[in-house]
C-alpha cells in the first residue's frame, strides 16, 4: 500500500502546524517522520491515520482518495505513544477488539489472537491486564492489537519513546523483522535521529511544519542540505570567523576556504562533524585549529574526545571521535594540546544559506603521531 | 532521629487515640443523630410506625419523591455525561464559560433557584405566562418539582466525570475507532467502562440530593398535601403540626432511602474489587 499526500496543510487556530506538504511513501517501505517537537510530524501522522483532518489537500492510499474516508474504514494500524491499551480488558481482549468488531467466529478470533500473541512473544500474558505489564510488553500488545485488523498501513507515534535503552533496541529489531516479514507499509514518528536512521528505509526530516529534507538514511546523514538538518542529525563543531584572503579567521585559528565560498560574504560559519575530523600534534596546511583536550570518553565504539579552543572561541566545546586503535597509539591525556584537522567541512555564508562542502587533503599518518616534545614546541609557536 | 520518627507516625498510643477521636467525632456528628431519628420513629412501636407510613399523604409523598428522583437521575445522567464529553473532547469558543456555568447550581442557594424558576415559569412569569395560554402549569405542580430538582442536581455527574475524563485523555477512544469501532461501539465498549465508577458515584450523589432537596422544591411546590408534597416537605409539615412521631417516621424513611443508595454503592465497589482480585489471581 503506497501513501501519497498532496498539498496537505493544517492550522490550529493561529498556529500553522503544517505548510502545504507533498510526500510519497512507496509500498512496503519503512519511513521515519523525524523532527523536533512542534515540527508537525505527529500532526502529519494523525492526518494519514484520519484522526485529524487536513484543512486542504488530499491523501491517497494506493491511488484511492481517502481524504474524506473516516478512520474506521481506512484500515490503518495505529500504535500510540502511550500504547492506549484498553485498561479494563485483558491482553487477549485488547487484541481481539478489532476482530470482534469484524464479527468473526469465536474460535477464529481465539486462533488469531493466539497467533498474534505468539508473534509478539507474549502468549503467557493473555489473561493479564495492561496495568500488570511492563512498558515493553505494553508496546508489544499495542503492536499485536494494531496488526490484528490486517492493516494496509502501520502508523506508529513515538513507539519507543517511553522505554529504556535495552528494551528499545530489542523492540526496534523485532519491529523491523515484523515489517520485513509481513510486508506492510510503515510510518513512524520519532524525535530520535539515531532511531530514525537505524530503523527506516526513508527518512522525512521535518521542521516548522515543512519537510526539510527527505531521503535514505545514508543520503540524509552524508549530505544534510541545511543548517537545521546538520544540527538535528548529530553533534556539530562550530567555527565562526571573518573572511580574509580566502581564509576564515578567528583569533589564532583559521581555515582555508575555496574560491567560490569566499566570494560571497564577509563572514561565515563552518560546521565540522565529529567523524569528519581528526586530531594531530601538528596543524595542517589548510587549517589551524589549536585545541586543548578537556575530557576523554572511552565508552562506546569510538573514543569521544572533548576539546576546548586555544587562542580562539567557540560557544560549545568541540567533539571529535577517534578509533580505539588510534587512541592507543597516540595515548592522549586530559590537558594536552593538539590540533583539529578537518577532512570535510561545511561552510555557511549565512544561517539560511545552503551549505558548501570543503574537502581537505587527508593527512599522512606520520604527522598524526608526534612525540610530546614536538607537541610542546608546536603549541609555543 | 529514629526516636523522632517513631513519635511522629509510629507510636501506637498516638495512632489509637487518633482513631478513637475520629470515631467519637463521627458518632457525635453523624451516627448519633441518625440513630436518634430511628429511635424516635419507633418510640411508639411498630404498629404506629406502619400506620404513619400507610397514611395516604405519606404514601403520596413517598411516591412523588421517587417519581422526581426517577425522572431527575436519568435526565441528569445523560445531560452530565454529554456535557463532560463536550468540554473534555472538544476545543471551542465558550468552553471555559460552559465549565463555569456547570458550577452555578452549586454556588446559588437552592431557595434562590426556586424563586428564579417561580418568576420565570410561574403563571405570571415570562415563559409560564405563555405556557398558561395552553393550559400548561409548571409551578405548584409536579413538573415544577422535577424542573428545580434538575437544576439543583445538574452539576453532580458532570463534576465527577470532567476531571477523570481530562486525566484519561482520548487515546483509547482513538485506538478503538482505528480498529473499526463506530461512535456507539467506542462509547459503550471503551469510554463507559473507563468512567463507570465516577458515573455511578455521580448518580448516587444526584439521587441522594434529588430525594432530599428541600429549599428549591419548597418554593415551587406550594406544599399541597396529596399533590405536590415530597417527603422532605412532608416532614416539615408534620413538624409544624407538632406531629413529632410522624415527622420522625418520615425522616427515617428519607434516611433509609439515602442509606440504601449508599449500600448499593458499597456493594458495587466491593464486587468490582472482587473481580479485580480474581483476575489478578488468574494471571499469576
Amino acid at each position: 500500500m503506497s501513501i501519497r499526500l498532496s498539498n496537505i496543510s493544517k492550522t490550529f487556530g493561529q498556529f500553522q502546524a503544517l505548510q502545504p506538504i507533498n510526500l510519497e511513501l512507496p509500498k512496503g517501505q519503512f519511513t521515519a517522520l523525524l523532527g523536533p517537537s512542534g515540527s508537525g510530524k505527529t500532526t502529519l501522522l494523525r492526518i494519514i491515520a484520519g484522526l485529524e483532518h487536513a484543512d486542504q489537500g488530499q491523501i491517497f492510499l494506493d491511488q484511492q482518495d481517502v481524504t474524506r474516508q473516516p478512520i474506521k474504514d481506512r484500515q490503518v494500524g495505529l500504535v500510540f505513544q502511550n500504547y492506549a491499551l484498553f485498561r479494563h480488558m485483558t491482553v487477549a481482549d485488547n487484541i481481539a477488539f478489532g476482530l470482534k468488531l469484524r464479527k468473526l467466529a469465536k474460535a477464529e478470533i481465539h486462533k488469531q489472537v493466539m497467533a498474534l500473541l505468539e508473534m509478539v512473544q507474549l502468549p503467557h500474558l493473555a489473561k493479564r491486564y495492561p496495568a500488570q505489564l511492563s512498558g515493553g510488553q505494553k508496546q508489544r500488545v499495542a503492536l499485536a492489537r494494531a496488526l490484528a485488523i490486517n492493516p494496509r498501513v502501520l502508523l506508529l507515534d513515538e513507539p519507543f519513546g517511553a522505554l529504556d535503552e535495552q528494551v528499545r533496541q530489542e523492540l526496534r529489531r523485532s519491529l523491523r523483522q515484523l515489517h520485513d516479514q509481513l510486508g506492510f507499509t510503515s510510518v513512524f514518528v520519532t524525535h530520535d535521529q539515531q532511531e530514525a536512521l537505524e530503523l527506516s528505509d526513508q527518512v522525512v526530516l521535518m521542521s516548522h511544519g515543512r519537510i526539510e529534507q527527505q531521503g535514505s538514511p545514508k543520503e540524509l546523514f552524508e549530505r544534510p542540505q541545511s543548517r537545521f538538518a546538520f544540527e538535528f542529525l548529530g553533534h556539530n563543531n562550530l567555527f565562526q570567523g571573518q573572511l580574509q584572503h580566502q581564509r576564515l579567521v578567528q583569533g589564532q585559528a583559521w581555515l582555508q576556504l575555496n574560491a567560490t565560498s569566499s566570494a560571497t560574504s564577509e563572514q561565515g560559519t563552518v560546521l565540522l562533524r565529529p567523524h569528519e575530523l581528526s586530531l594531530a600534534n601538528q596543524a595542517s596546511e589548510q587549517a589551524h585549529l589549536p585545541m586543548q583536550i578537556t575530557a576523554i570518553n572511552l565508552v562506546g565504539p569510538q573514543v569521544q574526545i572533548e576539546l576546548e579552543p586555544q587562542g580562539w572561541q567557540s560557544d560549545k566545546p568541540w567533539q571529535v571521535g577517534i578509533s580505539h586503535q588510534q587512541f592507543h597509539q597516540w595515548q592522549p591525556e586530559r590537558g594536552q594540546l593538539c590540533f583539529a584537522v578537518p577532512h570535510l567541512a561545511h561552510f555557511f555564508a549565512s544561517h539560511d544559506s545552503p551549505p558548501q562542502s570543503l574537502r581537505f587533503e587527508q593527512l599522512s599518518k606520520s604527522s598524526q603521531l608526534v612525540d610530546e616534545r614536538q607537541l610542546a614546541y608546536n603549541s609555543l609557536t | 532521629m529514629l526516636y523522632r520518627r517513631s513519635s511522629l507516625g509510629q507510636s501506637p498510643w498516638l495512632k489509637y487515640s487518633l482513631i478513637g477521636l475520629a470515631f467519637v467525632i463521627m458518632t457525635l456528628y453523624v451516627l448519633a443523630p441518625l440513630a436518634f431519628i430511628f429511635v424516635r420513629a419507633f418510640s411508639q412501636g411498630w404498629a404506629n410506625y406502619l400506620s404513619v407510613i400507610l397514611d395516604p399523604y405519606t404514601r403520596h409523598a413517598i411516591g412523588l419523591t421517587l417519581v422526581v428522583a426517577l425522572l431527575t437521575v436519568p435526565i441528569n445522567l445523560l445531560f452530565g455525561t454529554f456535557l463532560a464529553w463536550l468540554v473534555t473532547r472538544y476545543e471551542f469558543r465558550g468552553r471555559k464559560l460552559l465549565m463555569t456555568l456547570i458550577d452555578i447550581p452549586f454556588a446559588v442557594s437552592p431557595i434562590v433557584a426556586g424563586l428564579l424558576y417561580l418568576l420565570l415559569y410561574g403563571s405570571q412569569g415570562l415563559i409560564g405566562g405563555w405556557l398558561d395560554q395552553y393550559d400548561v402549569q409548571l409551578m405548584f405542580a409536579w413538573p415544577g418539582l422535577v424542573l428545580v430538582t434538575l437544576f439543583v442536581t445538574s452539576p453532580f455527574v458532570a463534576r465527577e466525570l470532567i476531571p477523570l475524563m481530562q486525566q484519561q485523555g482520548q487515546d483509547e477512544e482513538e485506538a478503538a475507532i482505528s480498529l473499526g469501532a463506530n461512535g456507539w461501539q467506542m462509547f459503550s465498549q471503551v469510554t463507559l467502562p473507563k468512567i463507570r465508577w465516577a458515573l455511578l458515584y455521580g448518580v448516587v450523589l444526584t439521587n441522594a440530593r434529588a430525594m432530599g432537596e428541600f429549599g428549591a422544591v419548597s418554593v415551587v411546590s406550594g406544599s399541597i398535601r396529596g399533590q405536590t408534597n415530597t417527603l422532605a416537605l412532608h416532614i416539615e409539615l408534620l413538624a409544624q403540626d407538632f406531629n413529632a412521631v410522624g415527622a420522625f417516621v418520615s425522616a427515617s424513611l428519607l434516611a433509609s432511602l439515602a442509606l440504601f443508595t449508599l449500600l448499593i454503592k458499597a456493594l458495587v465497589e466491593w464486587r468490582q474489587q472482587q473481580q479485580l482480585n480474581t483476575s489478578l489471581e488468574d494471571s499469576q
